[in-house]
Formats: structure tokens, sequence, C-alpha cells
């Protein structure tokens, strides 16, 4: 039901945008995309190509409801909606993964600052941490810790229910706590507040 | 439990971890014209898949149609659609005529269960499965003793096949089979010209394995009635 509405924005009653819509659509679009393209890129784990292009493939798809969507009471949900729906059924419908880089990533600092981790390491041990989780989990932690929604909101979004959303989010933590360089930095964060 | 107090962040690290991941990440201008681009194609695309989808389900339809008109392809007149093969199972009618087929010499006349005849001047020929040609039966004369009625019957796990001809002096006009007390009608195939030389066929209920292996008549098999355009009886026989 959910993945439907989301994933498949534009499916049932497609009609062609009027042209007088999409001014209106480009307002909204163009305001929303910073934050959408933030939201994607932690749930693609920081890929931001990935991320610039999953926005797109959503904002198309609103754009093919847009006269149906922008009549609702909260554009915003169904679009986050769209926007993680259309990233598990990505995540599902890939089959190989292949990152070409021309270098080698770089390794951690061993003898940095040990009261600062370095933030570039903290990121890239986030991003790892973060794709272990399966794309459910990612959302909610997403959804939960970065967006800021309630559990409720969040259950609603995702169209599961509280109890869901409070026993994912402490899996996803769980997780999270086994990445070294997460608790590290949650312990300096602490001593340094 | 705890109530949620959101929408203070409840993990104000992690919330911290994630807002600084994302400092990396710069957004682009707003790509409109990609956007635009690419809602033409998915909405070309979905197109594209509904029309597939619906030729998909169209064809074997559309096909189904067209050999349902090409099939009385014969040159004769026929005055029914074709016949459809008729079980024990079909419905009880009451007393309407059996729908005439009238078909060539030599035509091939599905019985069902693999089971096809043909009829011939004075013959009906049944083929079996097994049989490397049809079996012809005759030659039946409106003038030969007794019954004037010939059957074959097939035992099949499936069902008991009857073809059978009727070759009285009166026209029929409307065949049936009763088994276990329900009347089915079936259909007339016959040649163009002869009224009086009639074929029919049906697929009664199973009978059980010792009868079909060893060709026993079975006890409780149908009766084949044959009836005038009067409605007089005029004839009937036993499988």
């Amino acid at each position: 039901m959910d993945q439907e509405q989301g994933d498949e924005a534009g499916g049932d009653g497609e009609t062609e945008p009027p042209r007088d819509e999409l001014p209106d659509f480009e307002t909204y679009a163009a305001v929303r995309w910073p934050r959408l393209l933030r939201t994607a890129y932690l749930l693609t784990n920081g890929d931001h190509h990935e991320a610039e292009d999953l926005v797109q493939v959503t904002l198309a798809k609103i754009y093919l409801r847009w006269s149906h969507i922008r009549t609702l009471d909260a554009p915003d949900q169904y679009v986050r909606r769209a926007l993680i729906n259309n990233n598990t059924t990505r995540q599902r419908k890939r089959r190989v993964v292949q990152l070409l880089t021309p270098h080698l990533p770089e390794q951690r600092n061993p003898i940095g600052d040990a009261d600062r981790p370095d933030s570039y390491d903290t990121r890239s041990e986030l991003f790892d941490a973060l794709a272990t989780l399966p794309p459910r989990q990612r959302a909610i932690v997403v959804l939960r810790y970065w967006e800021c929604l309630s559990e409720q909101q969040t259950a609603h979004l995702l169209g599961c229910s509280v109890g869901t959303v409070k026993s994912q989010a402490s899996r996803a933590l769980k997780k999270l706590r086994s990445s070294a360089v997460l608790s590290e930095y949650a312990a300096v964060m602490t001593r340094g507040e | 439990m705890k109530p949620d107090l959101s929408p203070q962040p409840p993990k104000p690290h992690l919330r911290r971890l994630l807002d600084e991941a994302v400092t990396d990440c710069v957004p682009p201008a707003f790509p409109r014209e990609g956007i635009v681009r690419r809602a033409a194609a998915i909405r070309r695309r979905r197109r594209l898949t509904a029309v597939t989808v619906a030729a998909l389900l169209l064809i074997p339809v559309a096909g189904k149609l067209a050999l349902d008109q090409g099939a009385p392809s014969s040159p004769t007149v026929s005055s029914a659609d074709t016949p459809t093969p008729v079980s024990s199972a079909s419905s009880e009618t009451g007393d309407a005529p059996s729908p005439v087929r009238v078909v060539r010499p030599g035509e091939r006349i599905d019985v069902g269960l693999g089971m096809w005849y043909l009829l011939k001047e004075r013959e009906y020929c049944p083929k079996h499965q097994l049989d490397p040609e049809p079996s012809c039966v005759g030659p039946l004369d409106v003038d030969q003793p007794g019954v004037p009625m010939t059957l074959d019957w097939y035992p099949f796990p499936q069902g008991v096949v009857s073809v059978f001809a009727y070759t009285g002096k009166t026209p029929a006009t409307r065949i049936t089979m009763t088994q276990h007390g329900r009347t089915t009608l079936l259909p007339i195939v016959r040649l163009p010209g002869r009224p009086s030389f009639v074929s029919s066929y049906a697929i009664s209920t199973p009978v059980s394995e010792k009868e079909r292996k060893r060709l026993i008549r079975p006890v409780d098999g149908p009766v084949f009635r044959v009836y005038g355009a009067d409605g007089a009886e005029l004839a009937e026989m036993r499988q």
C-alpha cells in the first residue's frame, strides 16, 4: 500500500500536468531540493551521484502527479515517503554494486588529534556504519535522528506501527554503537560538553 | 515506556554526527530540465508498458475470436453454431432441438479427450489416440434391421467418450443422453443433404477402473435417445 503510494507516484490516474502547473511545481521542488538531496545523501550512504539521481527520479514522479499532490494537506510527507520508497526499490533492484575509484581510500590517521577525531574519518565510518543497516532501519535513523520526526510521524510516513519504529530504531542504534568511531565520537563530544 | 519528546532530537550526538556528514553534500543548482525530461521518459515508459500489457492480454482474445469466426469454414450451410462437446455435467434442457452442425465428408469432428471422428457417405469413423487411422463403422443404411443406431464407446480415466450414428427413416431433430437421472442435449452432426443419417457424440462420467480395463459395459451407463420433429422417440440405445 505504502510502497505503491510513494514508489509509484504517478501510477494511478496519471495525467499530463497542465503547463501552468510547472511553475508551481518548480517553486515547490526548488525550495525542497537541498533538503531532499541531503536526506537522499544519508539514505544512499554518502553517494552524491546516487542521491542526486534518486531525488531527480522522485521529483519526476511527483511532477507527474503534481495536480493531485498539490491538493494534499501534507505534500512534504508524500514526497518524503516517495523518496524512501524509491530508494528501497532501487536497492532491491540493484544486484551488483560497483564502485570505481581512481584512488585508494585514505586510511584513518592513527596519530591524529585524540580529542577531536578527524571529521573525514568520522563521516567515512558513519556511512560505513549506516551501510550495514537494512534500508528500512536506515530510513528510520534518518527520519528520527536527522529529520527529527516523532515516532508517530515516522511510523505514519513509513506505513508501519509505532512499535515497529521503536524496535527498528533500537536495533539500528545498537548496530551503530558497535562502530568504534561513533562510540569514540559520542564519548568525546560528551566530554567536550 | 518513555513518552516521545519529539521534535527534540532524541540522540543529539547522532544528530550532530549526521549533520556533519551532510556538510559534504553541496546541492547543485535545481535541475529543472532534467526532472521534466525524466518525467517525460517515465510517462513514455509507463504508456509503453500499459500498451504492451494490453496487447499481450488482447492477442489471445483476438485470436480466439478470429478462430471462432473462422471455424464454420465449411462451404455448406449450417443451421446452428458449432456445437461444443457436451458432457454429463451440462445443464438439463427442455424440448429444445439439438444444435446441428453440417460437415463435409471427411471433415474432422473433435469430440474431446483426444478423440475425433469423421463422416463418410455411409460410415462414421472414430479415431482413437492409439489407432493409426480412423476405424470406420458401416455401411449404414436406413433399411438396416433392428435399432437404427450404432454406437462406439471409449473409456478414459476422465470420462467415457461415445460416438454414435442414427440411420432411421424419420429424420432426427433432437438427441439426448440420460445418466443418473439427468438428461443432456447432444449436438447433431450430419452431412449436407442427409437428414436421416446423423451422428452425435458425448462424454459421460468415468467408469470404474475394472470396467475401463476390461472394457465391461458400465452398469449405470448413459442412455441415448433420438427424437423426431414431432417429439416422438425414434430410437433408444444404452451404452
